[in-house]
This record gives structure tokens, C-alpha cells and sequence, in this order.
């Protein structure tokens, strides 16, 4: 029997190398996968799912809105103070790219080589 | 010679402690690579090789959602390693999960900036003046966009792999965003990205019996352990998705979700716009029939839709990943490939390849437009 090396489940000549077990376990799953993917494409699930989407994503922004409040009336940093921090960071960040970017074209019209050009190597005693 | 079954018992055991103790670790991504050029999360790797014989170099455009190992996923299990066996110059411009400061990066910041970047600094590391671009998947998009918009660009042939183009065929996870049931803002994080685990969960309810069928086949299969280490670097290349930038989300819900642009051809680009029919190089897009995540419906309509003489389609028989790793991508779709871009670029020193890739092969279907 020949053994696929991407997972997926082993070439069989015939039948017969189909154990019983795998057999009736195949006969089961595959109407309910069938069904239960035409159920995920159907207009009321993915309504649904959509709603159920907008509403935790709404009802975590509360949360955390009121955990800000709470914890800043305690003088204590919360998860969103941290993203606050982190979006600071990468407005810098882009500034500086940015920068970069005008700098290197404004020195050298060409493709962006020179100042990016590194060199590391990878995996070099595997092969 | 199959082991008998107690043989087989006594491997399964010994498979089934490593593996469901998590210490099954496949050799992924192996093949010797340098850092020729990098800018922010771009990084331009060049895979080693004392074969090079064919030019000029391919350049892979990776996709942005997911991790480039799958292209180099094993030892013996590599569309990489494929093509350095063939002679070809492999070059693998690679994206680092997105930052927060990755955030506003558009479809302009890859395409204008990082694509062309990296295609100089392909042609200075390799000496050549042209290259063969291929994207997989959503690189296929971004490959798409720069052939269309910057003909300024050292393109000697394009290559697109499952790349999406008609987006109303794209089934559940595009659907979700057609007619605002879901908008951009919805999945996009504090931080303007989309979280990996939003990208997981939308892969993963595509087939929702898949994780039990998995463990199911894990049981039966847990002897092989050849089997196992590919199914463990398969699944663990699966659920290892990157963060996406918000700003080229959004841009892919309104432009190429909701106006499904790719399909009619003209893609908002910058201040302009993208026309497929611009794209005059010689151009193969490949597909697959049993492809879940870009169904064979969606990446159709390319050929038609750009403007070069020479286009063609090759259809195979596998899915979204067994077209770059499994049987499949051994037997069948690597070779056509490969014999593609080998007709379409020269030796080392001589002239242009004849065209060598027209034949059909098995079940698979090809189509040429000259």
C-alpha cells in the first residue's frame, strides 16, 4: 500500500485494504459532512452567524469599555491600554518608514536596493 | 514489506505517544536559503543550488495569509526542491506576519513598493534582466496587479497558482461579506489587523467534520510513521495562518469581494486603475477540481480575461494544497509546471525553450490561447 506523505488518507488498490471499522465510520460522515456544508452555505446560517458575529464583537468593545473604566478608577492598565501603547508604537513605526522611503527615493530614484540589502542564510547544513 | 499486524500495533503505539504528546516534529521548510534583500516584513530569499541552468529566475509572490513552507514543505515533499532539481533559479519573496504598523499597508504598498523591490534585487543577485513571477494564491492576486499596472516591470512570463479571481464563487467565506451580512470592520482587530485565529476559524468551518475525519485518520494511519510526518507537517501548515493588514482587508471586501473586480477585469488601483487586458506576457493559470478554498469556478476566468496571445489553463485533479505538496503535486502538477515556465524561459546561454507543455495528461485538462 502506498503511503501519501501530505496527510491525506492512504492509496488502496482495492476495497478490501478498507477495514471494516473505517468503512462504517465513512458510510456515517460523509452524509453529515454533505449536509452539514450545504447547511453553512445556506442564507439563515450565514445570517445567522453574522448576527451572533456583530453582537460578540459588540458586547466584547462594552466589556472592555468598562473594564477601562473600572481599572482606571484603580489606576491599573488594562489589555486595551497595552493595544493603545501598541498602535502608538506603530503609527512611529510607518512615520518611519515613510521617512525612509522618501529619503532613499529622493538619494536614489531606483529600485529601493541599497539600504535594504542584507545578507542570512538559512538550513545551510541541511543539504 | 508491510509490517505484520502486530508489527503494526507496536508502531502504532510508539507513533502515538510522540505524536499526542506533541513531539512529532516534521523537518519543514528545510532547503538551504539565503537573505538577499528584506524590507519591513518582505523578506526575498534565494534557495540554494549548484544546478541553476535555467533563466531567467522565478520569483514566488507567497501569499499574505499563509505560511511559505508549504512550498518547501518537506525533505522529500518540496514544489522548491522540484524545481532547483529542475535547474530553475528559485527566488521566494516571503511575508513575516504583519505588525501593527503593517496595518495600512494596501494592495498599492505590496504592489508598487515590495514587488518591484524585490524583482531589482532579484535581477541584481542573479544577473538576469527579467524574471517569471508566480504567485500562489493570494500572491497570485498580487502578481496579477503588478503585471497589469507596472509594465515598467523585467516580467518575462506569469504564473498563477489557485489564485482567486471570481470572488461570488468563492463560497462561504466571501459570501459572508457580499451585501454587508459582515464588513471589513467587523474582523479587524484594536491593532487594524485581521487576528490568524479569525483567518483559522473561517478556513476550518469550510469542512466542518474535518477535525474528527483527521483523527479518525490519525488512528488508522498512526503505524506509518512517514504518513504521520506528513499529516502533522500538513495539519500544522493548516492552522498556521498570518495576521492580515486591515487596510488591503478592506480593499479586498469592497473591491474585490463586493465589486468582484478580478472578474470584470479592472481592478481600483492607486489613483487609477488595473486592467487585466493589459497583461500581454505569456501566462499559465493552474487551478484545481477539488480545490475547497479556491474553488476551480473562482480562479477560471483568468485566462480570458488578460490580454496575452499566449495564455493557458492548466486544470488538476487535487486540491488547494495538493497542487504544491502531495501525490499529486509529485506526479502531476509540479512537472507541468515546471515544463511550462521551462518552454517559456531559455538554458543558461542559449535561446528560448520550444513550448513543451501542451500535452494532456490523466484526468487533467489543459487549454491554450495563442
Amino acid at each position: 500500500m502506498e503511503m501519501p506523505q501530505d496527510g491525506s488518507r492512504p492509496a488502496t488498490k482495492d476495497g478490501k485494504s478498507t477495514p471494516v471499522w473505517r468503512a462504517t465510520f465513512d458510510a456515517f460522515e460523509r452524509p453529515i459532512a454533505d449536509a452539514s456544508e450545504s447547511w453553512l452555505q445556506s442564507e439563515t446560517f450565514m445570517d445567522g452567524l453574522a448576527l451572533v458575529l456583530k453582537l460578540q464583537r459588540r458586547a466584547n468593545r462594552e466589556l472592555r469599555r468598562g473594564l477601562r473604566i473600572w481599572f482606571g478608577a484603580w489606576n491599573l492598565s488594562t489589555g486595551s491600554d497595552v493595544e493603545r501603547l501598541e498602535n502608538q508604537i506603530a503609527n512611529l513605526e510607518r512615520q518611519v518608514r515613510q521617512l525612509r522611503l522618501e529619503l532613499e527615493r529622493s538619494s536614489d530614484p531606483g529600485p529601493l536596493l541599497a539600504s535594504t540589502a542584507r545578507r542570512r542564510s538559512a538550513n545551510r547544513d541541511s543539504r | 514489506m508491510a509490517p505484520s499486524l502486530l508489527e503494526r500495533q507496536l508502531l502504532r503505539f510508539q507513533n502515538g505517544l510522540t505524536y499526542y504528546a506533541g513531539l512529532t516534529r516534521p523537518p519543514i521548510g528545510r532547503s538551504p536559503r539565503d537573505l538577499v534583500w528584506e524590507r519591513d516584513q518582505a523578506k526575498l530569499w534565494r534557495y540554494c543550488s549548484a544546478r541553476r541552468r535555467i533563466e531567467p529566475p522565478i520569483v514566488i509572490v507567497h501569499s499574505l495569509i499563509s505560511k511559505s513552507y508549504i512550498l518547501d514543505l518537506l525533505p522529500n515533499n518540496s514544489m522548491v526542491g522540484f524545481l532547483i532539481d529542475q535547474g530553475f533559479d528559485v527566488f521566494m519573496l516571503d511575508w513575516e506576519p504583519a505588525t501593527p504598523a503593517d496595518a495600512e499597508n494596501t494592495l498599492e504598498t505590496y504592489v508598487d513598493l515590495y514587488l518591484p523591490a524585490a524583482i531589482a534585487a532579484t535581477c541584481a543577485e542573479s544577473g538576469a534582466d527579467e524574471v517569471t513571477l508566480m504567485g500562489y494564491c493570494y500572491g497570485g492576486v498580487l502578481a496579477l496587479l503588478l503585471a497589469a499596472a507596472r509594465p515598467d516591470q523585467p516580467l518575462r512570463s506569469l504564473v498563477t497558482l489557485t489564485t482567486p479571481c471570481d470572488y461570488s464563487q468563492m463560497g462561504f467565506m466571501s459570501q459572508m461579506f457580499v451585501d454587508g451580512r459582515l464588513d471589513a470592520e467587523d474582523v479587524i482587530d484594536e491593532t487594524g489587523l485581521v487576528p490568524a485565529t479569525v483567518l483559522d476559524q473561517g478556513f476550518q468551518s469550510l469542512k466542518p467534520t474535518d477535525p474528527i475525519v483527521q483523527q479518525v485518520n490519525v488512528w488508522q494511519n498512526l503505524w506509518n510513521e512517514s504518513w504521520l510526518t506528513g499529516f502533522v507537517a500538513m495539519n500544522q501548515w493548516a492552522r498556521d495562518q498570518n495576521p492580515f493588514p486591515g487596510a488591503t482587508f478592506r480593499q479586498t471586501v469592497d473591491s474585490l469581494i463586493r465589486e468582484n473586480a478580478l472578474r470584470h477585469g479592472v481592478v481600483p488601483f492607486g489613483s487609477g486603475e488595473a486592467r487585466l487586458s493589459d497583461i500581454t506576457i505569456p501566462f499559465l493559470n493552474v487551478f484545481c477540481r477539488r480545490d475547497e478554498i479556491v474553488p476551480p469556478r473562482a480562479a477560471e476566468p483568468l485566462v480570458k480575461l488578460v490580454g496575452s496571445r499566449d495564455a493557458s489553463e492548466v486544470c488538476l485533479e487535487s486540491g488547494h494544497v495538493g497542487l504544491v505538496a502531495g501525490r499529486q503535486a509529485d506526479k502531476v502538477s509540479r512537472p507541468r509546471i515546471a515544463d511550462w515556465i521551462r518552454s517559456h524561459s531559455r538554458e543558461a546561454g542559449g535561446p528560448p525553450s520550444g513550448p513543451s507543455a501542451q500535452g494532456n495528461g490523466g484526468q487533467q485538462s489543459q487549454s491554450t490561447r495563442r
